[in-house]
């Protein structure tokens, strides 16, 4: 079956465009590890299409907000994490727990803003809200409600696995040549895995091995398309596989959200692939659109919570971290390839039955993509 | 000397104690990468002040490896021997803690501090006054200017410059063959894998 998404659907500037607004301002986004801010002003920042946004730590617990400054719109955080207040590096403009200006150094002397003008100023919030040990934010103005873009079921799975999730954490980010789509439909397709990652990480998966290889899991012939469900609920779901982990006594000293030859794959539509290894290594993976044959990969480890001391944290998150990043770069080098064979003549790409999520995933990106 | 290791650390370590006049016998216990962590102690007998042990373990997890069979044999009772190849230039006021380990032809120059539990690799420089913190290694041909210092549990890639006064914090790994300057704070990470602006711990891996 020829694929629903064209060529252009990945090379246009103006579909990119319209995801902005269709996709990346409607849906709810994953903004990333809430332990990783659990220490007072702790933020995080992050940049959802072309609108930067803080998470940022307060008194009140973590709140979201455009990370731009009510006077000249310098970035109130650079850093991608950390732990500051709010206090913009520009000219100083110093901000509450509610995002409201708290003080304006030399207000008197060179702005002049009464006290009724200072009140009024501030910075745009943005929504957010927790699930287990996750942070989503959603840039519209009226958010579309939770259960419409996740099922109950994924949900209550969600929470259990992230809770888990500590604040021993590494980040990194990068910039791969193809669109962002390709990187989600890659996480998605496990039938990759046995071809791309042939070295590294598929002889410690066997179930993959056998179900790609062995001819007695034939599948199906694929559905037409006009059987393919187009519920964006579905899109968002949770896959756990065997995996040979190996135990490490460090293990013992962190909360595990699962045994530890199990690979879990948490998709969360529209760009997040969150990981669990052996019940207590987090990863999520964030592809995040610059432009559109250019994605921002946005990587976060976590370990579980600590149940005691654990002094080589480091040590074990950035091994993790360097071997995850070999995996990941045999699919930048496929996904990179492929992107640069698009054009405006290529055919569409041809799907056979195994392909069912990939095409659940397009239809309702078409779906979602009509103007409202 | 005895020396407990794996692979190129533990050859390394023997070079060492084979080339020093005063080492009358040299013996190697080598370990599989996977009995490093279980390693147990009482293989070895009892704990006596004639043997010096070196732990000659390389730069895994950041050398926390090394820094575990090392407290295992503290426990134990054993004493940690100190190798620093003949070949080696090391100034009179140069310091080294216990545990260390300095390859030919490297230079530690005046005022210099090596940590405890440290390799120093094969040509390797430490600068007047530089500073390296305990259990780092610093492969082959690794520079480290004057004044600079260098944290604890840091691996320095080989040919690596770290530019004069330039700082390091702890548990970091700069792996670019090239020069570096200012500041790298604790939980940095610069690698073939993750190269600038690198990988970063969040902020409590960096208190731990």
């Amino acid at each position: 079956m020829r694929a629903l998404l064209k060529a252009v659907d990945y090379t246009s500037a103006d579909v990119l465009a319209a995801e902005q607004s269709r996709l990346f301002r409607r849906l709810w986004i994953v903004a990333g590890f809430r332990a990783t801010v659990d220490a007072p002003d702790a933020f995080l920042s992050h940049q959802i299409g072309d609108i930067p946004i803080l998470i940022q730590n307060t008194r009140a617990g973590p709140r979201a907000f455009v990370n731009q400054c009510a006077h000249r719109q310098g970035a109130i955080q650079l850093a991608d994490h950390g732990q500051r207040r709010m206090a913009c590096p520009y000219h100083g403009w110093v901000y509450g727990d509610d995002g409201r200006v708290k003080s304006v150094p030399g207000n008197e002397a060179n702005y002049g803003f009464c006290a009724s003008t200072i009140q009024s100023l501030g910075l745009k919030p943005v929504h957010l809200r927790q699930v287990g040990g996750i942070l989503f934010v959603n840039l519209a103005d009226d958010p579309l409600p939770f259960e419409e873009q996740f099922t109950s079921t994924f949900l209550e799975q969600l929470a259990e696995i992230s809770s888990k999730a500590g604040d021993d954490a590494i980040f990194a980010k990068f910039e791969s040549r193809y669109n962002w789509k390709l990187n989600f439909e890659n996480v998605v397709d496990w039938n990759h895995v046995p071809f791309v990652h042939a070295g590294s990480f598929a002889p410690l998966m066997p179930g993959v091995q056998r179900s790609v290889l062995d001819e007695r899991h034939a599948s199906p012939p694929p559905q037409p398309d006009e059987e393919i469900p187009d519920d964006l609920r579905e899109l968002s779901y949770v896959v756990r596989a065997p995996f040979e982990f190996q135990e490490w006594p460090w293990h013992d000293s962190v909360e595990r959200c699962g045994p530890t030859k199990e690979y879990t794959n948490v998709f969360i539509y529209p760009n997040v692939n969150y990981v669990v290894m052996a019940g207590v290594i987090h990863l999520i993976q964030q592809f995040c659109p610059v432009e559109p044959a250019c994605t921002r990969v946005r990587l976060t480890m976590a370990l579980g919570r600590r149940t005691r001391k654990l002094p080589a944290a480091a040590a074990i998150l950035w091994s993790q971290f360097k071997a995850e990043k070999r995996v990941i770069n045999e699919d930048v080098a496929v996904l990179e390839g492929l992107q640069r064979g698009l054009n405006d003549g290529s055919v569409r790409a041809f799907h056979g039955a195994y392909e069912h999520r990939l095409r659940r995933i397009a239809k309702t990106y078409r779906r979602l993509m009509v103007p409202r | 000397m005895l020396i407990v290791g794996d692979g190129v650390a533990a050859r390394m370590a023997e070079a060492i104690a084979r080339a020093r006049s005063d080492d009358d016998v040299v013996s190697v216990i080598e370990l599989a990468p996977q009995d490093i962590g279980g390693f147990d102690t009482s293989a070895l007998g009892p704990a006596t002040s004639e043997t010096a042990i070196f732990p000659a373990i390389g730069p895994s997890a950041l050398n926390f490896a090394r820094f575990d069979l090392w407290a295992k044999l503290k426990l134990a009772g054993f004493r940690i021997g100190t190798l620093i190849h003949p070949a080696a230039r090391c100034d009179a006021s140069a310091r080294f803690a216990e545990g260390v380990m300095v390859c030919a032809g490297a230079t530690v120059d005046a005022g210099a501090y090596v940590g405890k539990g440290t390799i120093i690799g094969s040509g390797s420089l430490i600068g007047i006054d530089a500073s390296v913190g305990a259990w780092c290694w610093l492969s082959t041909g690794v520079k480290i200017g004057p004044q600079a210092s260098v944290g604890s549990h840091v691996v320095l890639g080989s040919g690596m410059v770290l530019a004069d006064r330039a700082k390091v914090g702890d548990t970091c790994e700069i792996d670019t063959g090239t020069v570096c300057r200012g500041e790298y704070p604790t939980g940095t990470f610069i690698s073939p894998e993750f190269p600038l602006p690198g990988a970063h711990l969040m902020r409590a891996s960096r208190e731990a």
